[in-house]
């Protein structure tokens, strides 16, 4: 294997990570270089002081991560984790998040929101058509997009090379790339539930807020880590409860930080903001403005100090709607939304209807008191079905359809090692793992919040008098 | 990713147009939705799902907690239509969504190759050698009908 010791960087979580020569001249792109201004876990940090950190640093911690893993591999199995793939595995670890917008998922849910619903073409029976968008582009797209077309990168890849990158960060099977069939299933160690982006994630996300929920014994991890008799990425028995911890981690660390009732009310307003700073045209990001932008290297700037300095010119406007004003105002001075009523719970997943008479009950509060404080403006924050153990499926939220196949339907499950034949299975099918009886298990929450001060709140009476399932708190 | 009702709705009417069940109930069912719902999209109409290749070629997570969304509220899409233009495309795409004559094929299996090809020529930029080798080594059940798979694309403007 080459040494990859061009450049060796101090890491708070990793200690020391070592790059080489093509990764430090990516490394210092300007594309690259641009996540330094991108938070990882947005405005997470108004809660979590520490927080902060960016996404490069992250990106620095996938790639050292997913080649501790390849290196791993590459000792049991150097017929099949050759120099050739390590590279590329390692360069796409290092760019996963180049088209990142600011304030990452946050915005790229606003943005879908406002261009992607108004996409679709569809219009009242006998009725007009309306102008339509053109949609706008996923993180993923927007990193292949960049390593396609900036001309720095373009420079140090060639254009083959750049397209499967491109294409391993939007989590193609490595059988299509053009790799040995026995590749095929290396390009989980970037896409799975269990891969080098969520490890380093969790790691690196506990040490930065203090929180302890993202405890990760890499090092059993690295030693079980295995292939099957299929090729397929796995894990020795040995690791079972150390992967059990990770994906429970994984829980705890969304409920505790993106769910924090404050990080997300202040996630609802950003939301909003965004939508105001396009409607105001103080940014444009549909898929021509993106794709203009990595044409002329203003893409490069398109980052959270640009957005806050946006947010500033639309508050020092004149004529300014006064709820456009408070919540720009909330953001840029840290004033969190006060959060009125809220219901969570864990459920068994495939009912919705349970879930879907709170939400109906909270969107008909909603309504009423907007009729009668017109001038309040209410945000509505829901998980309808976020299972708990993390394992990435849409069936999970209702239960399991008959007639599945788990290779195609449950690409992304952990796999373990079953006896000692040499296959593996998901890690739902194991029976001393955690998740055979947590698998089906979802986390529920409605949630209303209100950014009126409290001398004007809204009628805590009409509140509690609709929402009448004992469970709901309310925090007027 | 929760979907806003636009989107749940324009991939019904989608799927009404292209004459594919909202089902669940099979994993047939289920890759008929996926494949179809992919053709959908190459055919011009935004929904917004992404799409990577798994093992059965284009396949998109997001989709899937919105196909048992339809299936839980049928009246999805009622008081509502495509517009003219997305509707011409999708009814153009409709005549080749089934077997071509002759094929062996159930459904699921015909939209799974036309989907397939699809990707390989247009988002992998594959050629059509290149494609078809593809199909023969991981799709075995549907190295016999290639040729008319890209025939369907074709007729469809598709490629």
């Amino acid at each position: 294997m080459p040494d990859y010791d061009t450049t060796r960087i101090s890491c708070p979580v990793h200690a020391t990570i070592r790059l080489g020569a093509l990764e430090t001249a990516i490394l210092n792109s300007g594309c690259m270089q641009r996540l330094r201004n991108i938070k990882q876990l947005s405005l997470a940090s108004y809660v979590f002081p520490g927080g902060d950190y960016s996404r490069l640093s992250h990106g620095l911690g996938v790639l050292h991560v997913a080649s501790s893993m390849l290196t791993a591999l590459h000792d049991r199995r150097p017929d099949v984790v050759d120099d050739g793939v390590i590279d590329d595995l390692r360069v796409a670890a290092l760019v996963h998040d180049i088209g990142h917008l600011p304030f990452s998922h946050t915005m790229e849910q606003a943005l879908r929101a406002v261009y992607e619903e108004s996409a679709v073409p569809i219009l009242p029976a006998g009725g007009v058509a309306g102008v339509e968008s053109e949609g706008t582009l996923s993180h993923e797209e927007i990193g292949a997009g960049i390593l396609r077309s900036d001309p720095e990168l373009s420079r140090l890849l060639s254009s083959e090379r750049s397209e499967r990158i491109g294409r391993i960060i939007q989590g193609d099977s490595l059988e299509v790339l053009d790799y040995r069939e026995a590749q095929a299933h290396l390009g989980s160690l970037l896409c799975s539930d269990l891969d080098a982006d969520r490890i380093d994630y969790l790691m690196r996300t506990a040490r930065h807020t203090g929180l302890p929920y993202g405890g990760v014994d890499l090092p059993i991890l690295l030693s079980q880590i295995r292939l099957d008799d299929a090729d397929m990425v796995c894990f020795g028995d040995n690791a079972l409860h150390a992967v059990d911890q990770c994906l429970i981690s994984r829980y705890f660390d969304r409920v505790t930080i993106p769910f924090h009732r404050t990080v997300a009310g202040f996630e609802l307003l950003l939301q909003d903001v965004i939508r105001d700073l396009i409607a105001h045209g103080l940014i444009a990001a549909d898929r021509t403005a993106i794709e203009g932008m990595i044409e002329d290297g203003s893409w490069v700037d398109f980052d959270d100090l640009l957005l806050v300095e946006r947010m500033r010119a639309l508050r020092d406007r004149r004529r300014l709607d006064r709820q456009v004003r408070a919540r720009v105002e909330a953001i840029l001075h840290r004033r969190p939304p006060r959060l009125l009523a809220q219901i969570e719970y864990v459920e068994p997943a495939g009912d919705p209807s349970a879930f879907e008479a709170q939400l109906d009950a909270a969107e008909g509060v909603i309504a009423e008191l907007a009729e009668e404080h017109p001038e309040e403006r209410l945000y509505l924050w829901k998980q309808d079905g976020f299972t708990l153990t993390s394992l990435a499926s849409g069936e999970a939220e209702h239960g399991t359809p008959p007639d599945f196949d788990e290779s195609e339907e449950r690409p992304r499950d952990v796999r373990m090692l079953v006896g000692n034949r040499g296959g593996s299975t998901s890690i739902r099918n194991v029976g001393a793992s955690l998740m055979t009886a947590l698998a089906d298990k979802s986390y529920y929450a409605v949630r209303i919040y209100s950014l009126t001060p409290p001398s004007e709140a809204p009628s805590r009476a009409l509140i509690e008098q609709r929402l009448t399932d004992p469970r709901w708190q309310f925090l007027l | 990713m929760a979907s806003g009702p636009r989107r749940l709705i324009g991939l019904k009417l989608a799927l009404d147009t292209l004459g594919v069940p909202a089902r669940v109930d099979t994993f047939q069912d289920r890759l008929a939705l996926q494949k179809a719902t992919y053709l959908a999209q190459a055919a011009g109409l935004q929904l917004g799902y992404r799409y990577s290749w798994y093992l059965k070629g284009p396949y998109s997570p997001d989709l899937t907690r919105d196909y048992f969304r339809l299936v839980e509220d049928p009246a999805i899409g009622s008081g509502f239509v495509l517009g003219a233009d997305h509707l011409a495309r999708l009814e153009r795409l409709a005549e080749v969504a089934r077997p071509a004559p002759g094929a062996d094929l159930e459904r699921p299996e015909w939209l799974e190759l036309l989907a397939s090809l699809h990707y390989l020529i247009r988002t992998l930029r594959k050629d059509r050698e290149g494609a078809a080798a593809v199909i023969r080594r991981a799709k075995p059940h549907l190295a016999g009908y290639i040729d008319e798979g890209f025939s369907a694309l074709a007729t469809a403007a598709l490629i």
